[in-house]
């Protein structure tokens, strides 16, 4: 009877994203331990406590996957609400490290609110928009998954932690368009940073400022809207663009360092600069096969600290060539577009929109970790799932994934399209 | 939009999720293409750029030095050497800014500078950056060299254990390790070896490891230079050098000593010289010079000993010929000649003796111009000695067709013509050796390091003969009475036959050729023993205030130095026979109320030491150590009582009496020559501080008192007792 249940239990499992998954837990566990071994002890310590970080997690995902989905979509409101407050007492309470305030100290392990914030944040919009009884593009859906983004967002800013920040911000929209709402609304949310990027980017050229706007004009043309809305967004954008240059001009110049040094980590060879640097050397030399595990230089002569942690990467495209990161890239691949394609023939609302949050926060991390240790993007502090190193992030993840693989076997299935 | 509010919210969703779907993947498809193509760029296209920046940060090539060839004296002593040492440099860009501070303390604190000091130079943005240089190992050490970024090098640094004494000769390295001056600069492309390299692998740390697959090239060392300078004899010329220099306040001086028959340079000495283990506190590079090969000087009277060979060779006189001497002044040529005391009439040999420059002059009238310039040319004057050493000059003489009419009597007395020292000294070891000019040498041989096989071996040159064998004994036995009853009298050391002849000239002005007024270069070139000369020797002094006379300064320097070679060696001790038999002649010494100290040595040492010193004693007992000492009447005669034990029960009562401590007893040893002084506190386990050569006429501690062990016992000696 039992043993019928657990072979059930495992037929029904959704291999597409349970296999990759681990594939990029266990590539993981082998990077780690390739960045660590010719270290300190202490650094060599790092693969043992990712191991046991690995097996509690995958005890959390099938945990998570037990779990009805109805009482994950109940419990999300409440489950939004602790993880608010626990931020809001991570800041008062919590132990510094790395110069942030994150962590609650729990024995030789610690646990990251901000982590559990990613998921909280992102069943609470799934569950608010699934309960929405407006149109889906009605701009109250947006005020609503702007709010319960906008809070979290703010508090781990605050600690400060850019990274997973951005991570639970990224979601809001990609769910939003999901649920609905227009592409014209996303055009008049996006243009106003367009403009302002298009402005300083070409240096205050007037001739570019005219044709930003010209295309926006253009755009607004074709989308057929009330002239008032047409003009009003016109406006905003003519506004944000001149007033993008007296902004800039009144920053200190150590502030527009700040920035001019997100935007391009390679102008600052002391701090980020070297190690996106080192990262993009270690990468490039890895060339197309890579030089074998063990074998990277720049890995195993150590000249990226703390490389296990955010800049893992450069490990498999150094030890295993471009091969490596197209196979890294594919497993990734699979396993988010399974999740889309559950998105779009599970029957439930909620299921639906927190399949593409999963999918969305997935992707988003990939991208913007692999563009910062390629050096394309700025340095964030973003890790790559299953692969970094670190406990809750990793717990995060799977239990993510947990939640996937739970609506994956308990989805109805539509006709496929 | 208006037509989608009409629609049923659930169908809306479901009626669009197609496009929504293929919008949110193309989306994820464009992004992921993106990640792809900058992979393809770095991982592929450029993958050699980063390779090669790669292989930049990891591989450093280093140089593997090559060690040195060590620069030996004829007795195998070590003048330059080569210490391990350490340099500290840093890449500031991989120091944190807390290590910074860290380090700036921890060298502030080192080497006793200010903290901002180091941290100016760690704030630099270059990679790489001196901190220290040369630092020996003991402080090394005390450096905290775990930092990050903080680089250690390890390499040799010359160092000469005998200082500013043969500095001149030697010369000395630069900060890396390159010859600079002197011989280390002549000789470095057999002192510097090929040094080696080796590609090693570097981690981020900046510490290096040998990796086997990379290529590399082993070092090859240079090689040992054998000089036939002896070490002994330059630092008793440095030494007595530098006393007569301040001692007569003059502005400076040389000392060379030759091997007559085969030309090897002995000694070699320019005072002051400077102190080769820090050349860079000297800010005038004339220090630097062997100003012995490259400077000139006139050499006045030394120069009547060549005058005298071509007039006796050319039989123009005999040493008894008589010359008048005009009391003191002739004209010649509208010139008024003096001499610097008047004589009236005197034998050949008499006007060597007391330095007549009329009668000199005189003599070389009726030479020619002709023959004494062959003679003078036949010395080696006017031509470089072709010595192994750079720089030399070749001085000044003139060509007889340039000559006016006092050239000649002025050359015969050693004006109108410029001389190195080594000429000088060159042309004395003809006179010396009965008539054959060697070519002169420092370098006796060359040595491979690694089997110690000579490479190169010189062997003395022979140039020409100078004039026959009668002619030179006879000029010897004139310098001889020069040095008994004439100007070189101060030379005179009892026991010793020494030759030789002093000279005072104006100093030609350096630049403007001139002769100066006041300034005086006073020489003396002489050899010695008279009969089978072993060393020639010449010492100039140059401008000395106190007494201008060379008969003064040179003389006395001569024959301090002659009296400490003498005592100092055992060779010259037998040849000369001189050290016992004065010790017989000198009835000044009460030998019974000296007592040496020869408890706690084995029997047959202690009865050694009293047959030495003629001491009666008698042994009681059959030990094979005194264990007790005591003066007893043998009737009439005082007899030093020995009491003798087995090796054993003396050393237990020797440590008994040491037992208070490491606390030594100091053994009498006044009266004992300096070797005999320094073997008895040797065997006491005593180290020696000897000041003055010869006998011990005093001790500190005194006999009897303790001495601690690492302390030393200063004897003062004398010549004799």
């Amino acid at each position: 009877m039992v043993v019928e249940k657990i072979k059930n239990f495992l037929s029904d499992l959704d291999y597409f994203l349970l296999i990759p998954a681990l594939l990029l837990c266990g590539i993981g566990l082998l990077c780690i331990y390739s960045a660590t071994v010719s270290g300190s002890s202490e650094l060599q310590f790092n693969f043992t406590k990712q191991l046991i970080h690995f097996a509690i997690g995958l005890l959390l995902m099938f945990l998570v996957i037990l779990i009805p989905i109805r009482l994950i979509d109940g419990a999300a409101i409440l489950l939004y609400t602790i993880t608010v407050i626990l931020l809001i007492l991570v800041l008062a309470t919590g132990s510094v490290r790395y110069g942030a305030q994150r962590w609650f100290a729990l024995g030789p392990f610690s646990l990251q609110p901000s982590e559990i914030a990613k998921i909280a944040t992102m069943i609470c919009i799934a569950r608010m928009l699934a309960l929405s009884r407006v149109n889906p593009a009605h701009v109250a859906n947006i005020f609503i998954t702007f709010s319960l983004t906008l809070i979290p967002m703010f508090l781990v800013m605050k600690q400060p932690d850019l990274g997973t920040a951005l991570c639970i911000g990224c979601i809001a929209l990609p769910i939003l368009y999901w649920h609905g709402i227009s592409l014209f609304s996303i055009f008049v949310m996006f243009s106003p940073i367009a403009t302002v990027l298009v402005h300083i980017g070409s240096g205050y050229s007037f001739e570019a400022f005219i044709l930003t706007l010209f295309v926006i004009l253009m755009i607004l043309y074709f989308s057929k809207r009330k002239t008032g809305i047409i003009l009003a967004v016109f406006a905003l954008n003519i506004i944000v663009g001149l007033s993008s240059e007296p902004l800039w001009d009144s920053l200190k110049d150590y502030q527009k360092e700040r920035i001019l040094n997100f935007i391009e980590p390679e102008r600052d060879t002391q701090g980020s600069g070297y190690q996106v640097r080192q990262s993009k050397i270690a990468i490039g030399a890895g060339g197309f096969s890579g030089k074998g595990l063990m074998e990277g230089t720049q890995t195993q002569l150590k000249f990226l600290p703390e490389q296990h942690t955010d800049f893992i990467f450069s490990v498999i495209g150094e030890e295993f060539g471009f091969i490596g990161a197209v196979v890294l890239l594919t497993l990734f691949g699979i396993m988010i577009f399974r999740l889309i394609l559950i998105a779009d023939v599970v029957d439930d609302k909620f299921a639906s929109l927190t399949l593409i949050g999963i999918a969305t926060l997935f992707s988003f991390q990939v991208m913007v970790n692999i563009g910062m240790t390629t050096g394309i993007m700025p340095v964030t502090g973003i890790p790559l799932p299953f692969l970094s190193y670190g406990g809750t992030a990793l717990w995060t993840n799977l239990c993510l994934m947990g939640i996937a693989l739970n609506i994956s076997m308990r989805k109805k299935v539509y006709d496929i399209h | 939009m208006m037509e989608e509010i009409k629609k049923p919210i659930e169908d809306l969703f479901i009626k669009k999720r197609v496009t929504r779907l293929r919008t949110i993947a193309v989306f994820f498809v464009l992004l992921a293409i993106g990640v792809v193509i900058r992979l393809f760029m770095i991982q592929m296209v450029n993958t050699s750029t980063y390779q090669l920046l790669a292989k930049r940060q990891y591989e450093r090539r280093v140089t593997l030095d090559a060690e040195r060839g060590v620069i030996y004296d004829r007795n195998m002593n070590k003048i330059a050497v080569n210490l391990i040492n350490y340099s500290f440099a840093a890449d500031p860009s991989f120091m944190k800014e807390a290590d910074k501070d860290k380090v700036a303390e921890n060298f502030a604190l080192v080497f006793k500078k200010p903290k901002s000091e180091y941290r100016k130079l760690l704030s630099k943005s270059t990679a790489f950056v001196w901190l220290e240089r040369r630092v020996s190992e003991m402080t090394a050490r005390q450096i905290n060299d775990s930092i990050r970024g903080l680089i250690k090098l390890q390499s040799l640094r010359r160092h000469y254990p005998y200082g500013k004494a043969a500095a001149s000769i030697i010369g000395f390295t630069n900060i890396d390790n390159q010859g600079s001056s002197g011989i280390e600069l002549d000789q470095q492309s057999e002192l510097g070896g090929l040094d080696g390299w080796a590609i090693l692998q570097a981690d981020a740390l900046g510490r290096l490891r040998p990796n086997p697959d990379y290529p590399h090239q082993e070092p090859k060392n240079g090689r040992n230079i054998q000089l036939t300078i002896d070490m002994n004899y330059q630092t008793i010329a440095y030494q007595e050098l530098e006393k007569t220099v301040t001692d007569y306040d003059a502005d400076d001086g040389m000392v060379i000593i030759m091997a007559p028959g085969t030309g090897e340079i002995l000694a070699m000495v320019n005072y002051p010289g400077f102190d080769p283990n820090t050349p860079e506190k000297y800010n005038s590079s004339n220090l630097f010079r062997n100003r012995a090969v490259t400077d000139l000087y006139e050499p006045g009277s030394t120069f009547k000993a060549f005058s005298a060979v071509a007039a006796l060779e050319e039989r123009v006189r005999k040493p008894e010929d008589r010359i008048n001497c005009e009391n003191g002044q002739i004209k010649l040529y509208n010139q008024v000649i003096h001499d610097s005391k008047k004589h009236g009439t005197l034998t050949f040999t008499e006007v060597v003796q007391k330095s007549s420059n009329i009668g000199i002059i005189k003599t070389t009238q009726i030479l020619g111009e002709e023959k004494l310039y062959q003679y003078v040319r036949a010395f080696g004057f006017g031509n470089e000695t072709g010595i192994d050493l750079e720089g030399e000059i070749r001085g000044e003489l003139k060509h007889p067709a340039a000559w006016s009419g006092l050239t000649l009597p002025m050359i015969s007395i050693g004006q109108e013509v410029g001389v190195t020292a080594l000429q000088m000294a060159n042309a004395y070891s003809a006179i010396a050796n009965g008539g054959s000019l060697y070519k002169p040498y420092v370098i006796q041989a060359i040595i491979d390091p690694s089997n110690d096989d000579k490479t190169a071996h010189f062997e003395p040159q022979f140039i020409r003969s100078v004039a026959s064998k009668e002619t030179m004994t006879s000029v010897a036995g004139m310098l001889r009475e020069a040095v008994i009853g004439g100007t070189g009298h101060r030379a005179q050391i009892k026991g010793v036959e020494v030759a030789g002849k002093t000279g005072t000239a104006q100093k030609i002005e350096q630049g403007s050729r001139t002769y100066s007024k006041d300034k005086f270069t006073a020489s003396f070139a002489g050899f010695f023993p008279v009969k089978n000369p072993q060393l020639v020797f010449l010492v100039i002094v140059n401008n000395p205030r106190k007494s201008i006379w060379g008969e003064a300064s040179a003389a006395t320097t001569a024959r301090a130095i002659v009296e400490k070679i003498i005592n100092s060696s055992d060779a010259f001790a037998k040849s000369i026979n001189r050290v016992m038999a004065e010790l017989e002649q000198d009835s000044t010494l009460e030998k019974n109320e000296l007592t040496p100290d020869v408890k706690y040595l084995t029997t047959e040492t202690a009865k050694n030491i009293l047959d030495k010193l003629e001491l009666p004693y008698r042994l009681i007992g059959s030990g094979d150590m005194v264990a007790d000492q005591a003066w007893d009447f043998d009737g009439e005669k005082k007899v030093l009582l020995l009491k003798t034990g087995s090796q054993l029960t003396v050393s237990e009562a020797q440590l008994s009496e040491e037992s208070t401590g490491a606390v030594k007893r100091v053994p009498d040893v006044r009266g004992m020559s300096v070797r005999m002084a320094m073997n008895r506190l040797y065997e006491a386990g005593i180290d020696v501080k000897i000041k003055g050569s010869g006998f011990v006429i005093a001790q500190y501690p005194r006999a009897g008192k303790g001495i601690k062990s690492g302390e030393r016992c200063v004897i003062q000696c004398r010549p004799s007792l």
